[in-house]
């Protein structure tokens, strides 16, 4: 780092000449980035997004122009997810051979400082080996890899000269921290291994999340999609939610509502409570229902397994559960597709003085497509088979949004309620019953693992 | 206190190319007979005489002298455009291939005759004076900011790699968090005054900054004039700040100036322009031995490894050249053949024939120099090879280094730091050979042995193809 006095004609003439790293920006690189830019809501956001993109593509292409064994994997880049591109002005979660790297795009302005966002550096799903400073000249379409920082310089800056993040949630790294050396890049890359470089470990977010729950569902439904998370939450807070896809999956939807009615902000605050549902509370593994076992929590909350259906799905229901015959028979008629290979059971439900029955039938999918699938048929009616009270809602959801939401209309010909869900082995369902009076009662989550106990 | 006769020389372009400095006798009369005195210690006093000389051009009714003065201004803007012409060629004419000569027809074109009434055509340097307002700079430094952001001369440079960043890409780029901190550590400016830009630049940001408005291939535009009203409305709803859309412009343009002093000001501190590849330029004389002997534990430890990796060296350098060559090429070729072409035949003339990259750049037919640096990227493409052949030496390395289980980051730099220098010194002797003809090989020696490798490998794959 030398620290000559400012060169007069520097000053003079203000020009500035490319060097061997940097590179050129495509057009249709350029016309990618703007693509990625136009969702967002925030003006101010969509200018970084297309300035981080911009960033993207030139380190793609001196990476490309400079190396010719090194990879880039952008497969679960964040700037290809929306839900975190928005609260995030870097890119991370890229991989060059086996090492994590964030970019950090600055733009025409140098500034003494480079902005770093907190959640790049402190939350360790975000954290990288490697922290590349990428300037993106935007009008002269050319970028420039400047230099980088390992996690591993973080972590000794930090030790000595320890530095605060902003209100923004951002800190401000001065240029002297970073090594302004593009080959000491590489090389490291070529000669280094991950393991060289100890990330911090991933924490269990369960406790904070729990802790948090209550007063998110509260906030959560409030936050102005144009002013930015950091004025609207507090750092633990955001974490919270910073550190849970589906709850960011949450606030993008509530914040790129476009015509915010009553009905689209009652049904996402649903949802919240069903996503927080899914997170906080453990689930119940309806794969075993094929082998006519009960997990714990099915046991603890008295689910009562229809027997045998595996064997033969009607047979089964006649004999277990006859009150279900005709209305199975029904809906294979109504084109309801009950898989053959089934298992089923249901609980009783008391919502105030009303006591409803929910019963489930499940079972693996035929392969049709290369990732397996499940399917959770859901039927809403009474333990004594009579009419279900009118105003009863049946709600399915999963982690991105409500599925299906079934009313019980005072005229519905059905003295039932019914609904179909399908989804690939890693997908969970939450289910809610509610009363006309509004009282809502969220089961467990539905997952779908037979080969576990 | 400077020359007079700068009031009464003008800079012409000649139809040749070239410029001539002609005297205006009209102008010398004049600037003698008002200004007798200065004129006579050949010392003139720049502020009084150009604030005089504007005064009288600004109120051609109170006097009759507007048309002498300002061919004497005229004489002086003529005589700026070629300074810095000139500084622009020393300081990026032999790197990026131009000669100030290329850049005077954009800027110079006043003929230095009393203007004519009829003609609407404002000469470049009349447009410079016309837009002068004394009140914020010198004539000299105006007319320098405005042969600088000439938009011809700007694309003529920029085709040719050199660039400066525009006013409006600045404030593009600008967070308004960051103002606060530069504005009053770096130009000390009060908190309301701050706060003021940081509004400002709000404003612009919402009105003009779009992703999506900008054409592509196009520098910045400054905003419209119903854009700078919309940013004045703005401020007014927004922030309860009345301004006029002039204002406005005049402020942004104020911030801007600001921003781009700590922009140089912070390239200057950290960023010092990066050299290309002219290892051409540098006296590998001078580099210190590789294997030099060595007081500190460290440096011991370093030259031992030294000797352990020249044994090593050998058997993986053959390799690595090819194998790296054929990757560059192959890479290239992918995207256009001429062009993989191009960087063997200017590999070859670099390495075996020592040709400057400012021959090179005529012989395969480009323009500068710096295109030949940016073709071949012997930076890159040396830090390649050499960052091959210490994976492959990583093993030998490894046991070499007993104490350490793998490298570390630090480890790795103080080993790389040794190749470099031990590498670049092969590439330099083998110039030195190149230079002065001697092709006689001396067997055995690693230096010769990566200077026959290298050539021969090339010369085999050139002729290939």
């Amino acid at each position: 780092m030398n620290n000559t006095a400012l060169d007069l004609s520097e000053i003079m003439l203000g020009f500035e000449s490319f060097n061997t790293d940097t590179v050129e920006i495509l057009p249709h690189q350029i016309r990618q980035a703007l693509d990625l830019s136009q969702p967002m809501i925030n003006p101010s956001q969509q200018w970084w997004v297309y300035l981080n993109a911009l960033g993207l593509s030139g380190f793609e292409n001196w990476l490309e122009e400079h190396s010719s064994d090194l990879t880039l994997n952008t497969e679960h880049c964040s700037l290809y997810q929306p839900e975190l591109s928005t609260h995030l002005e870097a890119v991370c979660q890229l991989m060059v051979n086996q090492f994590k790297v964030c970019l950090l795009t600055v733009g025409s302005f140098t500034d003494e400082v480079v902005t770093v966002p907190q959640m790049v550096l402190d939350l360790p799903e975000y954290a990288a080996h490697f922290y590349v400073i990428v300037e993106v000249q935007e009008e002269l379409e050319i970028a420039t890899v400047c230099g980088f920082f390992s996690y591993q310089d973080w972590q000794q800056y930090q030790t000595t000269t320890p530095l605060q993040p902003d209100s923004d949630w951002t800190y401000s790294v001065p240029l002297s921290w970073i090594k302004l050396d593009s080959d000491q890049l590489l090389l490291q890359w070529r000669c280094l291994k991950p393991s060289n470089i100890p990330l911090p470990a991933i924490p269990n977010r369960k406790t904070a999340l729990n802790a948090k729950a209550a007063e998110l569902k509260q906030i959560l439904p409030g936050l102005q999609p144009t002013i930015p998370l950091w004025q609207q939450l507090t750092w633990h807070q955001a974490i919270v939610i910073l550190t849970q896809p589906e709850l960011l999956q949450w606030v993008k939807q509530i914040q790129t509502v476009e015509t915010p009615n009553d009905s689209i902000l009652t049904q996402l605050r649903h949802h919240l409570g069903d996503v927080f549902q899914l997170l906080t509370q453990p689930s119940i593994n309806v794969g075993n229902w094929l082998s006519s076992q009960l997990d714990e929590i099915a046991t603890e909350l008295s689910w009562v397994l229809l027997p045998n259906l595996s064997l033969s799905p009607a047979t089964a229901l006649r004999s277990g559960a006859d009150n279900l015959t005709t209305l199975l028979q029904e809906l294979q008629q109504a084109g309801v597709d009950i898989p053959s290979h089934t298992g089923g059971a249901y609980q009783d439900i008391q919502i105030d003085d009303t006591v409803l029955r929910l019963y489930t039938l499940t079972g693996p999918l035929e392969a049709s497509e290369t990732t397996p699938e499940w399917t959770l048929l859901l039927v809403l009616g009474t333990p004594n088979d009579t009419h279900l009270p009118p105003g009863v809602r049946l709600r399915v959801s999963d982690a991105t949004e409500v599925l299906d939401e079934q009313q019980l209309s005072y005229d519905s010909p059905t003295p039932y309620l019914y609904t179909q869900v399908i989804g690939s082995w890693q997908e969970k369902f939450v289910v809610t019953v509610a009363t006309a009076s509004g009282v809502e009662k969220t089961l467990p989550a539905f997952t779908f693992n037979p080969a576990s106990n | 206190m400077g020359n007079p006769s700068k009031y009464w020389k003008l800079v012409k372009l000649k139809s040749s190319g070239g410029y001539t400095i002609s005297e205006i006798a009209d102008a010398k009369a004049f600037l003698t007979s008002v200004f007798p005195e200065t004129v006579a210690q050949l010392q003139v006093r720049d502020s009084e005489v150009e604030s005089q000389l504007i005064q009288w051009v600004r109120q051609p009714q109170s006097n009759g002298y507007s048309q002498e003065a300002e061919l004497c201004l005229l004489c002086l803007i003529s005589g700026e455009i070629l300074l810095v012409c000139r500084h622009l060629e020393e300081k990026f004419g032999t790197t990026h291939g131009f000669k100030y000569q290329e850049l005077l027809p954009f800027v110079l074109d006043e003929p230095g005759t009393r203007k004519p009434n009829t003609s609407s055509y404002l000469s470049f340097s009349r447009q410079i004076l016309q837009s002068f307002d004394p009140r914020q700079s010198s004539l000299a430094t105006w007319t320098n900011r405005k042969v600088k952001f000439h938009p011809e001369l700007n694309h003529f440079l920029l085709e040719r790699g050199v660039y400066q960043v525009s006013n409006w890409a600045i404030l593009n780029d600008t967070k308004p968090q960051q103002l606060d901190r530069i504005l009053s550590q770096f130009h000390q400016l009060t908190a309301p005054e701050i706060e003021q830009h940081r509004q400002i630049l709000c404003c612009y940001h919402g009105i003009y900054r779009n992703p999506g408005s900008r054409q592509s291939g196009k520098r910045c535009q400054p905003p419209t004039p119903e854009q700078y009203q919309e940013m004045a409305e703005m401020l007014l709803s927004q922030f309860q700040q009345d301004c006029s859309a002039n204002i406005v412009a005049a402020q942004l343009q104020d911030l801007a100036n600001r921003l781009r002093e700590y922009r140089i000001y912070v390239r200057g501190k950290y960023l010092s322009t990066q050299t290309l590849d002219t290892t051409e330029n540098e006296s590998w004389a001078e580099r210190i031995p590789y294997n030099t002997s060595s007081e500190t534990e460290n440096e011991t430890e370093v030259s031992e490894f030294l000797n352990v990796y020249r044994q090593q060296l050998m058997l993986g350098l053959n390799q690595s050249l090819a194998e790296v060559t054929n990757l560059w090429v192959d890479k290239l070729k992918r995207r256009d053949k001429a062009k993989s072409q191009q960087f063997l035949h200017a590999l070859h003339l670099f390495h075996c024939q020592g040709k400057s990259m400012g021959e090179i750049a005529k012989i395969v037919g480009l323009q500068a120099q710096y295109q030949v640096s940016r073709l071949l990227k012997l930076k890159s493409f040396r830090a390649e090879i050499r960052q091959k052949l210490v994976k492959e030496l990583e093993q030998r390395l490894l046991e070499f280094l007993k104490n350490s289980s793998s490298f570390d980051p630090e480890r790795l730099a103080q080993i790389n730091q040794p190749l470099v220098e031990a590498l670049d010194e092969q590439i330099n002797q083998l110039m030195a050979e190149a230079e002065s003809d001697s092709h006689t090989a001396k067997e055995n020696t690693t230096e010769t042995q990566f200077a026959l490798k290298l050539c021969s490998y090339l010369d085999n794959k050139m002729e290939i193809h």
